[in-house]
């Protein structure tokens, strides 16, 4: 493996019930789950991604949509490199939400985060049901916001890898960029791997047993 | 308006066809030239059965098809006409396709879809689930019959269970009654041979003596012969289980340690423990005396029971429990003030000038309420100082806190919004002491946007509380999996919800519930 991973602290916003942990779990196992249970607090997951030599490896946190813990969103946003602003195509509420999630990124999160505006649900225009989000809007929001834009579905699978896929080859560049000033997503240099032979090390003696 | 169906005209000919006799009319021996008109006779001119319309011409008529079906009068069915006609339920102008079917209960004219059930009726168009014919009727109707709901049927036996309760509770009443008569009786009788002894010589020997003669007094015994078994628990008789009698009641019982069915009580427990009783005896002397009569359970059971239970009624709750309850009367009182307070200043706010009773009515009341208030706040404040006992009742206690002071976070809110016109020069004393109360009461002179700021940041609070469980948890999961690197990642996450909710119970200080 080489040496370098990059690590991604990335955070999913929006609102409640558009498919957020869908596009997760789809993401991390590849496998979908009709009527999940909404999520509380903010859930955590890993995923790594082998781009061209790199290695990526996406820290997500899913946070719930539910009105209650936007509070919340605020810790995790904070100091992340990408986010993922998912709406459902289906419900326009949803997508004036992500204007806001957008609005409130530039604003508080991290200047050189990397957002990603995702239209989620698009299965279901299938099987007859109206769209109610244009894409054209959509796309327009991204242009001028700067945003990376995808339309995906996490039932069927469609476009989700690529979503993250866009994020990971975005990062590299930023990372070349301003390496030295980013408290998170460093390479994980030798000093800060866990090493067997020594005795000295935090995390293994915290976890191990006291004999 | 066409009245009796085929079977009249049937009717008709058959008599035409037989032989022609003559029928006299059995009420006023009129003439009749056949069955049918002596029918129609009686039924117009002596009223038997419904008037109806005959027919003037029955033979040469054809009956409309629409109704005919054997013996079923029609009379009460609505007629349909073109143009006109609409379906009772729905409204619908009925023609051939919507259909036009009669409702053969009401009669009334339904189009096809409105008019679909079927219900046994006599040929009067009388509900006869016996013996009637199936016809088509509509949902009212078909609703409408007794002995139908939609949810099965009930029947009230709450007043058979009153009597019966109460039968059986005066019975048990009045067994209590007699059994204390007894009881009554039986001590003093022991108390004054114990009196009439005292000092004397003999006094061992005589006591004993009287005090059995006076025992077969009281109550009958049961005979020795007559039981086998213990009548309480059923064991029987031996050598080694003896049989007893009850001193009250009679009745033969053991006195096995196991089962208790009897047992022998010194006299002066059973009058301290009853005493309620009018025993003219005084119990004082009895204390060294020890003298025990033997009761059955059942006895005991009978008469001690609702006296023990009334005794721990009365015994004072814990400081806690005494505190939460005036906590919740006094709440009550709030929300019960508050609800007055709103209708009052409503009104007042819609007519243009109060009334003098009215703006003075309200000020009592906001006076009341925020005494109530006060003595709410003063509770809670003593709630908290009270050392719980135990964990359940630190939780109790914690609960208690929170909710009392949600609850008048939102009362005080709603007593501020009220409308309140009162012109100042009038009021303006009241209304000073009032605000001086209600910033007493806060203490912290608290505005209404700290308030809600306080409240969301409550909230916030509990979201960090949980969230910070739910990576304690992610954490716990990982260390399994040796999944160090996400260990790191949570710790650091765990370490910002941590600073983050220090930063908020700093903020909030005393107001969170920490």
């Amino acid at each position: 493996m080489n040496s370098s991973i990059t690590s991604v602290k990335l955070v999913l916003l929006g609102e409640a019930a558009v498919g957020k942990s869908s596009i997760v779990l789809r993401f991390v196992s590849n496998d979908f789950t009709e009527n999940k249970e909404p999520t509380i607090g903010a859930a955590f997951l890993t995923q790594r991604v082998n781009i061209g030599d790199e290695t990526v490896k996406f820290e997500i946190w899913d946070t719930a949509g539910q009105e209650r813990f936007a509070s919340l969103a605020p810790m995790y946003y904070r100091n992340a490199q990408a986010a993922l602003v998912v709406y459902d195509v289906t419900k326009p509420q949803s997508f004036i939400k992500a204007r806001h999630w957008v609005k409130e990124l530039h604003e508080q999160a991290s200047k050189g985060i990397i957002i990603a505006l995702v239209g989620n649900k698009i299965d279901v225009l299938e099987s007859g049901e109206e769209r109610k989000v244009a894409r054209e809007e959509a796309e327009k929001l991204a242009e001028e916001e700067n945003l990376l834009y995808f339309e995906t579905s996490a039932k069927t699978g469609e476009n989700v890898n690529e979503v993250f896929l866009a994020i990971g080859e975005k990062i590299p560049l930023k990372k070349a960029e301003d390496q030295a000033n980013q408290q998170h997503g460093l390479r994980i240099t030798d000093d800060q791997r866990i090493d067997l032979a020594s005795s000295t090390n935090g995390p293994v003696k915290a976890s191990g047993c006291n004999c | 308006m066409v009245a009796t169906g085929e079977q009249a005209s049937e009717d008709f000919h058959d008599s035409e066809n037989g032989e022609l006799s003559i029928f006299n009319c059995p009420v006023c021996s009129k003439e009749l030239s056949d069955l049918r008109r002596l029918n129609y006779h009686l039924d117009n001119d002596h009223s038997f059965g419904e008037p109806q319309e005959l027919a003037t011409h029955p033979v040469n008529k054809q009956v409309k098809g629409r109704h005919k079906r054997d013996g079923f009068v029609a009379g009460h069915l609505k007629a349909f006409e073109p143009g006109i006609s609409c379906c009772h339920e729905c409204g619908r102008l009925l023609r051939k396709g919507t259909g036009i079917v009669n409702c053969h209960k009401c009669g009334e004219l339904f189009c096809g879809a409105h008019c679909r059930n079927t219900i046994k009726l006599d040929s009067h168009g009388r509900y006869d689930p016996q013996k009637g014919r199936w016809y088509v009727c509509c949902y009212k109707c078909f609703g409408a019959r007794p002995g139908y709901n939609d949810y099965g049927s009930s029947r009230e036996l709450t007043e058979t269970l009153k009597s019966l309760r109460t039968m059986k509770n005066e019975d048990k009443q009045l067994r209590i009654i007699q059994l204390e008569n007894r009881l009554v009786r039986l001590l003093d009788g022991i108390i004054a041979i114990i009196r009439q002894y005292k000092g004397s010589l003999l006094e061992g020997f005589r006591v004993q003596k009287d005090i059995s003669k006076l025992e077969r007094t009281v109550t009958s015994w049961r005979d020795d012969n007559e039981a086998t078994h213990c009548n309480i628990c059923n064991q029987v008789f031996d050598i080694t289980l003896r049989r007893h009698h009850c001193r009250l009641c009679g009745n033969i019982v053991c006195d096995s340690r196991s089962t208790n069915c009897s047992n022998q009580v010194p006299i002066y427990n059973l009058m301290n423990a009853a005493n309620d009783l009018p025993f003219t005896e005084a119990t004082q002397e009895l204390v060294s005396d020890n003298v025990s009569i033997r009761l059955c359970s059942e006895c005991i059971h009978n008469l001690f029971f609702q006296r023990k239970f009334k005794k721990e009624v009365r015994q004072p709750l814990s400081p806690l429990l005494s505190q939460c309850e005036s906590i919740s009367n006094t709440s009550r009182v709030i929300i019960q003030l508050t609800a007055s307070l709103g209708d009052i200043e409503r009104i007042k706010s819609i007519s243009q000038a109060p009334e003098q009773f009215d703006v003075n009515e309200s000020n009592k009341l906001r006076a009341k309420l925020l005494r109530a208030v006060a003595s709410y706040h003063q509770s809670t404040k003593q709630i908290s100082m009270i050392k719980p006992k135990n964990n359940a009742e630190k939780k109790i206690q914690q609960s208690v806190r929170m909710a009392s002071s949600i609850f008048i976070d939102e009362k005080v809110l709603q007593l501020k919004s009220l409308p309140c016109i009162n012109p100042p020069q009038i009021y303006h004393a009241p209304e000073s002491q009032e605000v001086v109360k209600l910033s007493n009461f806060l203490a912290d002179n608290l505005s209404i946007k700290e308030i809600k700021e306080i409240k969301q940041f409550r909230e916030e609070l509990m979201v960090l509380k949980e969230q910070a469980f739910l990576v304690e948890t992610m954490i716990e999961n990982a260390k399994k999996q040796r999944n160090f690197e996400e260990i790191n990642i949570l710790n650091g996450n765990l370490q910002e919800l941590e600073s983050r909710m220090q930063t908020i119970q700093e903020y909030l200080g005393d107001q969170s519930f920490a």
